[in-house]
């Protein structure tokens, strides 16, 4: 199985689930633990469209995550239809992180982008994570079939 | 919808009447909630399939994350062409009246006009599809 987190840039909220995910983050971890993910406020929006493999979980099912801008619906009926229609055999599970963001991380997200505000961006949009780690961990659970 | 059917021979040249472009099949139907949904529009002369998708203004980040997922597991056979580059804004905007605001009576005549001007270069984009896939 391959499972494949996605959100809007691939930076923040789907970086945190694939964590979650592998074990990496806890639903109650800080800041700080969010800000040391070494793929957290890293992809930029020219890396859009390209899976970054987070890991392998415990029963060896590989971890993505992904950024598609606004096309996160899109690219989930597109993969359906694709498996579907050519029998591909592919087993894959999409998760769409988007619908967990805090306006907060949009924001420390869109910061980022200004060199002189990257750090305030950085922990701004952390903590933004933060306040959604247990939702977060929902999906992830639901994901998985947990 | 418009390089699917040049591809198959539904449109016999680059200078179609309006009336044939109307009768494509899909021509100017999606809806929001079809997008990404394959269509099968028919099958060359070598014996390719050939669908056309919707994959709105992110079909790049579409295609390149759907290509590296898929060749991770197998290596599928399917080649992604992004028709993008071919729609002029005659297309975009026609299509926006037709289709999002619902007006076909203005809509569909800027598509058509846009379809028109745009099929040589989406006649370029299949022979090149075709030379790849060769």
């Amino acid at each position: 199985m391959i499972y494949v987190y996605h959100c809007y840039r691939g930076a923040h909220m789907s970086v945190a689930a694939a964590a979650l995910h592998l074990g990496i983050l806890q639903p109650d971890s800080g800041i700080e633990d969010i800000l040391k993910l070494t793929w957290f406020d890293r992809l930029s929006t020219r890396e859009m469209g390209i899976p970054v493999l987070a890991g392998t979980d415990s029963r060896g099912n590989q971890v993505y995550f992904l950024g598609l801008g606004r096309s996160g619906k899109v690219f989930e009926r597109f993969m359906q239809s694709l498996v579907h229609e050519f029998d591909l055999g592919y087993s894959y599970q999409t998760i769409n992180c988007l619908k967990c963001i805090a306006p907060v991380t949009r924001v420390g997200g869109f910061l980022t982008r200004i060199p002189l505000l990257r750090t305030f961006g950085r922990r701004l949009a952390a903590w933004g994570v933060k306040t959604r780690l247990k939702q977060l961990e929902q999906i992830v659970l639901h994901g998985q079939g947990l | 919808m418009l390089t699917a059917a040049l591809h198959v021979g539904l449109l016999k040249s680059t200078r179609p009447s309006a009336q044939e472009i109307l009768s494509l099949p899909y021509f100017d139907s999606q809806k929001g909630t079809d997008h990404g949904l394959l269509q099968y529009v028919g099958t060359d002369s070598k014996g390719v399939r050939i669908y056309s998708a919707g994959l709105e203004a992110g079909g790049s980040y579409i295609i390149n994350s759907v290509r590296t997922l898929l060749t991770l597991s197998r290596e599928a056979e399917i080649n992604f062409v992004d028709t993008l580059p071919g729609v002029n804004w005659w297309m975009k905007a026609g299509g926006f009246i037709s289709r999002f605001l619902g007006f076909k009576g203005v809509g569909r005549p800027l598509v058509i006009y846009g379809s028109v001007k745009a099929l040589p270069r989406l006649a370029k984009l299949v022979s090149s599809t075709e030379e790849e896939g060769e």
